[in-house]
């Protein structure tokens, strides 16, 4: 495998803190519909967490 | 990034982390009862909800509801009116041995309708308030206050010298990927990595806004001496009121003064969040961000005259916005279920971390009596 670059070793990370940022804030400023696409912003690295560590890994193996 | 500076930024991962991490599982435990402070003080028992009454029941008039929680504490001086920002039939009232005592604080829970005595609940005891204690000031005051403020520092510089040594490590491994059937080491580090990359930004703002409530007590002193002492200044000198006006008039006062909003909170005379000669009212707007903003209004205690009513300052609000940022209550139960799991998930980021060290460590020293061995039959 080629080592990779910044760009590529953070594209993941950096989409998951900005949903999850825009996720804390924005639920600050709504209690309505907002609040639910927060909520799903918020959601969005648990999700992540639990489908790479117990299915993505267990088919890379 | 060279040899040099990744060494000194593992030095300063290495070092950030290790003295914070006792203290960040305890703050991490301690924090997930008090997510749920709500359900729990429930399902123990030591939270009762007010009865439900015909929609158009009215409201009791706020002398009523004073007086029938002074009545159980003659002797004592009333505190605080309060209620929750999600609650709207009690009032809770606080009653100390003084204006601003802290000890043996006696409350007592009012219906705002009928104004009769609901429950006497004891926000001063009990596995809560253990909990509370331990997660904000290890029941060391202002210093442990402090103390925990600057661990949370720690923390914020733990995580950032953790993302510039994420990129290292990451060169040749894809994103999220768990080295499971190699040396046990390895899939600690990788664990480690990926979900304490993944929860970042949640760690980064739950920590920031720990450090800042931290500093609360601070924060609301200042206000005090910025702001309070000049909206009191004609009153600099008096001798206190002797009887204090209608509380309910003194209400009315300030709801008129800002009808859009409701209040929050009422301090009495001589309380740190008013003066000798005011009711403090607390006002909450109505949207998310809003109702968190209290905003003052002075009332004069013996007359229930408006004295003054000023925007929260900047210093105030920042502090006033962390809370609901660190607690995880603005979006009701799913939000709460959040912040559970992702606090457990930094519970594991920390543990890995401390068991990183520690074998590393334990495996250095494993060596040393064979480097020693070694050593010696050179010589």
């Amino acid at each position: 495998m080629q080592p990779k670059h910044l760009r590529q070793i953070f594209l993941w990370p950096a989409l998951i803190g900005l949903l999850t940022g825009t996720g804390l804030v924005i639920a600050l400023i709504d209690d309505q519909w907002l609040e639910t696409l927060s909520l799903g912003a918020l959601g969005v690295p648990i999700i992540v967490i639990f489908y790479i560590y117990f299915f993505v890994n267990r088919m890379r193996r | 990034m060279n040899i040099r500076s990744l060494k000194t930024w593992a030095w300063l991962h290495k070092w950030s982390s290790l003295v914070c991490t006792a203290f960040m599982l305890l703050l991490c435990l301690t924090g997930l009862p008090l997510i749920f402070g709500h359900e729990i003080s429930h399902w123990l028992g030591t939270e009762v909800e007010a009865p439900d009454l015909p929609a158009n029941t009215g409201t009791a008039s706020m002398d009523a509801v004073l007086a029938n929680a002074k009545a159980l504490y003659p002797s004592r001086v009333v505190q605080f009116v309060f209620r929750d920002i999600d609650e709207d039939k009690t009032w809770t009232v606080s009653l100390g041995k003084t204006a601003t005592s802290e000890d043996d604080t006696k409350f007592v829970q009012v219906d705002s309708r009928t104004a009769k005595v609901l429950h006497e609940p004891k926000f001063n005891e009990g596995f809560m308030y253990v909990m509370f204690k331990l997660h904000v000031d290890l029941f060391a005051g202002f210093a442990g206050m402090l103390f925990l403020g600057f661990m949370g520092l720690l923390l914020v510089i733990a995580l950032i010298s953790g993302v510039v040594l994420y990129a290292p490590f990451m060169r040749k491994l894809e994103f999220g990927e768990i080295r499971k059937n190699r040396a046990p080491k390895l899939k600690r580090l990788d664990t480690h990595n990926f979900l304490g990359v993944v929860t970042l930004i949640w760690a980064l703002v739950v920590a920031t806004t720990g450090i800042i409530n931290a500093w609360s007590d601070l924060v609301i002193k200042y206000w005090q001496f910025d702001q309070m002492s000049t909206m009191t200044a004609p009153y600099k000198g008096l001798p206190p009121p002797t009887r204090l006006a209608s509380l309910q008039a003194a209400v009315d006062t300030a709801q008129a003064r800002e009808p859009g909003m409701r209040l929050g909170f009422i301090a009495f005379p001589g309380t740190d969040f008013s003066s000798p000669h005011h009711y403090g009212m607390f006002m909450r707007g109505d949207s998310p961000v809003t109702s968190r903003l209290f905003k003052p209004v002075l009332i004069d205690a013996q007359t229930a005259k408006l004295t003054d009513s000023r925007e929260v300052p900047w210093y105030l609000a920042t502090l006033l916005i962390s809370q609901p940022l660190h607690f995880g209550d603005y979006g009701g139960l799913p939000l709460k279920i959040i912040w559970l799991i992702l606090d457990l998930i930094t519970i594991v980021v920390l543990w890995t971390g401390l068991m990183l060290w520690w074998k590393k460590r334990h495996d250095h020293l494993a060596e040393l009596p064979s480097a020693a061995r070694h050593s010696l039959s050179k010589a």
